[in-house]
């Protein structure tokens, strides 16, 4: 899943739109649908699937798939919204909750589009990149890009390891997933030694971390102006 | 009550079993846009003097040891990979465990704040799993309480000469566990229920998340003791360096 999306947000087609735009866009419709009115999250949950399927160009499968794992979170909190509980545990379902949760519903669905628009259009070190530029200590900015580096060097050797583990018949009782944890933190450690020994043979003492800037497309304007005026649509209608 | 009101109440139901047996168990990270403005500021602010700790410990450190700063994004890379791995859990189905408990127990407590707050950082803008809004608040839950108690746990346990397994397993269990009601309550303080208040909306949350949770919590457990008895077997020299630097 993390691969498939970081894979996307590489390959898709406002790539070369500049990552401070697309954070800017995305922050703005975010703080509108957590304060605006149902109509405008319904809006803005409905305007971003076009930007994300239409422009962008990611398939809807996997849209739908990401849809469906942070749902799940959703409706396990459902029955506890809905049934409302007294002292001598009577059950009921209040009305006036059932409104609660559909406010829930169209505020949460709205806010999670503005996320997965940022993700899967904006690739993490473009991210960074803007983050430097609003002067975030260079500390974070370091530690963001190394975790980043790392996190797909070890998923593939978890994923690795957890096959090697399957293929032998294992995997059936947690004391395999205790082996497979330990042999995954002697591969990290490894890894922490050679670059450690690395980064010392070349004398590093400062910053470490180069963030690549892109090429960006300057001259089309039809995607800044689709977003002003829907901004301001939304403003107007919501 | 009404005929209506059974079947919506047992159609709730029958969604909720289905889906959460299912599926393998993730920790509870509130999903993004889930607490109101309100709530979404009062959590920020809340967390915000931990990371400001946490910060600053870890600034203090790197400028002394500039190669630990490889060390503490390996130890959030570790903790986010092993979010997204399955483990077979005591109830059958799979899980998938924090890592904060052993983080916390082989990094110590501090550096554990600014990298869960990374870890969840990632998980929102690599998965779309929690969020931006709810940060500040699955911060406090998974990156403040978490490895706070972890750590708490292993320290009183090492005092009092507990035997090492027992104070390995309840730190990583308490952690998870601290993680869940921390993350009930917040909930519970969001949307209070209609006629029992803020409390019977936390037994609610606590007891729907319980289901999932607790069984992660054990396995959790089991898993750092094992994972503990490895490192001090075969690793023991990367463990008392770890004690020496951070």
């Amino acid at each position: 899943m993390i691969r498939q999306l970081d894979t996307v947000a590489y390959d898709n087609r406002l790539r070369t739109i500049r990552p401070e735009q697309k954070m800017i866009f995305a922050i703005l419709l975010l703080i509108m649908a957590m304060i605006g009115s149902w109509k405008m999250q319904v809006m803005i949950t409905i305007w971003l699937a076009v930007w994300i399927i239409g422009y962008a160009r990611v398939s809807w499968k996997v849209y739908a798939k990401a849809l469906g794992v942070v749902a799940l979170f959703l409706i396990m909190s459902l029955p506890a919204l809905l049934v409302s509980l007294d002292k001598s545990f009577h059950v009921s379902i209040d009305r006036s909750q059932i409104f609660t949760v559909m406010s829930l519903l169209s505020r949460s669905a709205a806010a999670w589009s503005c996320l997965f628009f940022l993700l899967v259009t904006t690739p993490f070190p473009e991210m960074l990149h803007v983050l430097k530029r609003m002067k975030v200590p260079s500390i974070i900015i370091e530690l963001l890009f190394f975790t980043y580096r790392f996190v797909f060097v070890f998923e593939k050797a978890a994923e690795e390891l957890y096959v090697a583990m399957k293929a032998r018949n294992g995997g059936n009782h947690w004391r395999h997933g205790g082996m497979l944890v330990f042999q995954l933190f002697q591969k990290i450690w490894h890894s922490y030694e050679a670059l450690r020994l690395a980064l010392w043979a070349r004398g590093v003492s400062d910053e470490m971390v180069y963030v690549h800037v892109g090429t960006y497309n300057e001259k089309s304007k039809r995607y800044l102006w689709e977003a002003a005026i829907g901004i301001s649509l939304l403003l107007w209608l919501g | 009550m009404k005929k209506w009101k059974y079947a919506l109440f047992l159609c709730g139901l029958v969604v909720y079993f289905t889906f959460s047996e299912s599926s393998s168990a993730f920790a509870m990270h509130i999903m993004e846009g889930f607490l109101p403005v309100g709530w979404v500021i009062f959590w920020w602010l809340a967390f915000l003097p931990f990371l400001i700790i946490g910060m600053r410990s870890l600034i203090r450190i790197t400028r002394e040891h500039p190669e630990l700063k490889l060390l503490i994004a390996l130890s959030g890379a570790f903790t986010f990979v092993l979010s997204a791995l399955k483990i077979p859990s005591v109830t059958g189905s799979s899980s998938h465990p924090t890592g904060v408990g052993l983080g916390a127990v082989l990094f110590g407590p501090w550096t554990m704040v600014v990298m869960g707050s990374i870890v969840l950082l990632f998980q929102a803008l690599l998965l779309a799993h929690g969020g931006l809004t709810t940060l500040g608040a699955n911060a406090m839950s998974m990156a403040v309480a978490g490895p706070l108690v972890a750590y708490g746990i292993y320290r009183f346990g090492k005092k009092w000469n507990i035997s090492r397994r027992w104070t390995i397993f309840f730190a990583a269990f308490f952690s998870d566990l601290a993680t869940y009601v921390v993350t009930s309550l917040q909930l519970a303080l969001a949307f209070p229920d209609a006629t029992g208040g803020i409390f019977a909306s936390f037994v609610k949350f606590a007891g729907i998340f319980a289901i999932t949770q607790i069984p992660l919590a054990i396995t959790e457990g089991l898993l750092t003791v094992v994972v503990w008895n490895f490192l001090s077997t075969y690793s023991s020299r990367e463990l008392t360096q770890l004690e020496r630097g951070v």
